[in-house]
């Protein structure tokens, strides 16, 4: 028969016992949670540097998009005819070093003549410097677009690629705060709980009656 | 457990401070090194470009000048030695050889502005690679030699043709006229009919015994 001792340690051992593996719980539940926000935090901090990155990449590309809207482009267009023809139409334009042998003694009829048809000849020159020039803007504006568009490539490769070596350096880090957050056990729930069992152990044996009777 | 746990917390956490600040320097050192590709690069402006194609207008346009020159005198000849210098033939053809002067002018300035481009792309794509490899190395003091290097490379010369006869279609038909009264039985040209002037015994001369 258990004596009244008996049963209040067996009590006794038990609830010291639900109390040590309480503790131990709840330690391994902090810890847990501390680990996981110092995993979280690492992960909102690389996520808050690679949103900035993405920010400026995004500002790149929307400042190329813009230039290549059709209103900006067909301005680029026509300043780069304009330019072209320009340049080519100078060219044309270009007084050669020696001029043709026409004496100023030859008729007026003739000096009229040659005027006439020097005059239209550079007309002509003129008008094959304007369509050259009307051609080759395509081939210009492609090029300088295509330049443009490299060079935003460029600046954004190194948001971006700051952005990719940031993800993956994430899971080590993510690892080491882990580590650098989580906090050995106390101690105490696993001490009460082998005190709690070496209680009810005791309870058990009987040894508490046999000393309550002497 | 309970000892050894707060050791190997602080040198995770020491671990990660020295990952986190390798990677804040090496991000540093890509911006870095691209500041100094850009620098070594700054040459290559507008003014560079605009030079070149001057340059290369430059190389062309005074063997564009001496050809009309050459193909001026030629015609002249031609004209002249059929009377038709002074003439609506040959107003037409002196004009149409400053036409193709002029078209040629404009031709060369055309390719001078297509070779500044190519030149700039070759440029860009230097500067790119350059890039690439500075984010590969993240080294800025070796991107810096090789910058200077790459963009010294770039201002090695190039082999340009020369022009080619321009005024030859303008000047073929007078040409063929000439061979043509040259091989002729009975030919016109006063520059046929016996050699040079002074060999066919024109002109003024006196025996004296």
């Amino acid at each position: 028969m258990c004596t009244g001792v008996e049963i209040a340690m067996a009590l006794g051992s038990a609830a010291l016992s639900g109390v040590g593996s309480a503790i131990n719980q709840r330690e391994q539940q902090k810890n847990n949670e501390r680990m996981a926000a110092a995993r979280n935090a690492e992960l909102e901090q690389t996520r808050q540097k690679n949103r900035q990155l993405s920010q400026q990449a995004t500002e790149i590309f929307d400042q190329r998009l813009a230039q290549m809207s059709p209103e900006q482009q067909q301005q680029q267009s026509s300043q780069t005819e304009n330019a072209r023809i320009g340049e080519l139409l100078t060219a044309a334009n270009e007084a050669p070093a020696v001029d043709t042998p026409v004496s100023g003694s030859a008729p007026q009829l003739v000096q009229a003549e040659n005027a006439k048809r020097l005059g239209e000849a550079l007309t002509r020159s003129k008008s094959n410097a304007t369509r050259l020039g009307t051609l080759g803007m395509y081939n210009q504006n492609m090029f300088d677009n295509n330049l443009a568009t490299a060079q935003a490539g460029q600046k954004i490769s190194v948001p971006v690629g700051f952005a990719q070596s940031n993800a993956q350096m994430l899971p080590y880090y993510q690892d080491l705060a882990e580590i650098s957050a989580s906090k050995p056990m106390s101690g105490i729930g696993s001490l009460l709980q082998a005190a709690g069992q070496v209680g009810g152990y005791y309870a058990g044996s009987g040894k508490m009656g046999a000393k309550a009777k002497v | 457990m309970c000892l050894g746990g707060g050791g190997s917390n602080k040198a995770a956490a020491r671990q990660a401070a020295e990952a986190k600040a390798e990677e804040a320097a090496r991000q540093a050192r890509i911006v870095q090194g691209r500041g100094n590709i850009d620098q070594a690069f700054g040459q290559y402006n507008d003014n560079f470009y605009n030079k070149y194609k001057d340059d290369y207008t430059n190389y062309y346009a005074p063997q564009l000048e001496d050809q009309y020159k050459r193909s001026v005198d030629e015609l002249t000849a031609a004209l002249a030695g059929r009377g038709l210098l002074e003439s609506s033939v040959g107003a037409e053809q002196m004009a149409r050889l400053r036409e193709t002067l002029a078209n040629q002018k404009t031709n060369i300035a055309n390719q001078g502005l297509d070779a500044a481009n190519s030149l700039r792309a070759k440029v860009e794509q230097g500067k790119n690679d350059l890039y690439s490899l500075n984010e590969a190395s993240a080294d800025p003091a070796g991107i810096n030699a090789r910058a200077a290097a790459s963009s010294a490379s770039f201002a090695a010369p190039q082999a340009y043709s020369e022009l080619g006869n321009v005024f030859a279609s303008t000047l073929s038909p007078l040409l063929a006229y000439q061979t043509a009264d040259q091989n002729s039985l009975n030919p016109r040209l006063p520059w046929n009919t016996g050699g040079s002037v002074l060999a066919s015994g024109k002109g003024q001369g006196r025996v004296t015994n």
